[in-house]
């Protein structure tokens, strides 16, 4: 992130935490649909990132107030939406995700906003292989090379360690390459 | 943002920063952006709790006076 991004970022925060919408309405355009597409990206499945993408938002207006000096809103609204997407995982009977991790149900379809969106078929499959990482790959390559992020950030944002960052990224990198071979090799 | 050496991005990643983002229809961002907004001004408006409205020499009065009568129980016979 750029120093003048950290700057508008820290002005912004003093203006939310003043109760300025107009400064609430800038963040939202300027990230809203970065942050759908995350989740989007993130939960495979698209009333469930509509659904997340509204709670985060209404997380930032309700905590506003609350947040420590130097928080960067973009970051905190990217760690929120997370950690929301893994909470909701918490309460689900039937986890395609860790059913897909035993091999136990077919590689999952890109959303339908995602193939549309594609430019190229290069763009497309690369999106399918990404949305059949692993989350723990998946959300970090996400962040790092989705976002920008650095590993630093991201390890504060998913509380883990900065080596544990590193090792899910070339993982990930990994298994992207795999996966982009495979679909090559009829 | 600089990255360090290792952190540099490869080709693939390139790639990935490249995807498309897709944004909601605007029916649904707007319903989004007016239910936060009004969040953010109904929390503006709550009411402090009488705790936060306060004054703090008012909060030190009351603690010193318990701090008081708890001593004085405690020599009392």
């Amino acid at each position: 992130m750029s120093e003048a991004a950290r700057k508008r970022g820290a002005a912004l925060l003093a203006q939310l935490q003043a109760g300025d919408a107009a400064a609430f309405r800038e963040l939202y355009e300027q990230q809203r649909a970065r942050l759908y597409t995350f989740l989007l990206r993130l939960t495979r499945d698209e009333q469930l990132a509509r659904d997340l993408a509204q709670e985060t938002w209404l997380r930032l207006a309700a905590n506003a107030a609350r947040l420590e000096p130097g928080t960067q809103p973009g970051a905190w609204l990217f760690t929120v939406a997370r950690n929301l997407f893994v909470s909701s995982r918490r309460f689900r009977l039937f986890d395609g995700e860790r059913l897909r991790a035993f091999a136990l149900l077919e590689p999952p379809r890109l959303p339908e906003p995602l193939e549309a969106a594609a430019g190229n078929e290069l763009e497309r499959r690369l999106a399918r292989a990404l949305s059949s990482l692993p989350l723990a790959q998946r959300e970090v390559l996400l962040l790092v090379s989705g976002e920008g992020f650095s590993l630093a950030e991201v390890a504060t944002m998913l509380d883990v360690s900065e080596v544990s960052v590193r090792k899910r990224l070339s993982r990930g990198r990994a298994a992207l390459r795999d996966l982009l071979r495979q679909q090559e090799s009829p | 943002m600089i990255r360090a050496p290792h952190e540099q991005a490869d080709e693939l990643e390139l790639a990935i920063a490249r995807l498309p983002t897709v944004d909601l229809d605007l029916v649904a961002a707007r319903a989004h952006c007016l239910a936060a907004e009004q969040r953010l001004r109904s929390d503006q408006r709550a009411p402090r709790s009488r705790l936060e409205r306060s004054e703090p020499a008012l909060l030190i009065a009351m603690a010193s006076l318990h701090l008081l009568w708890t001593v004085a129980r405690l020599l009392s016979p």
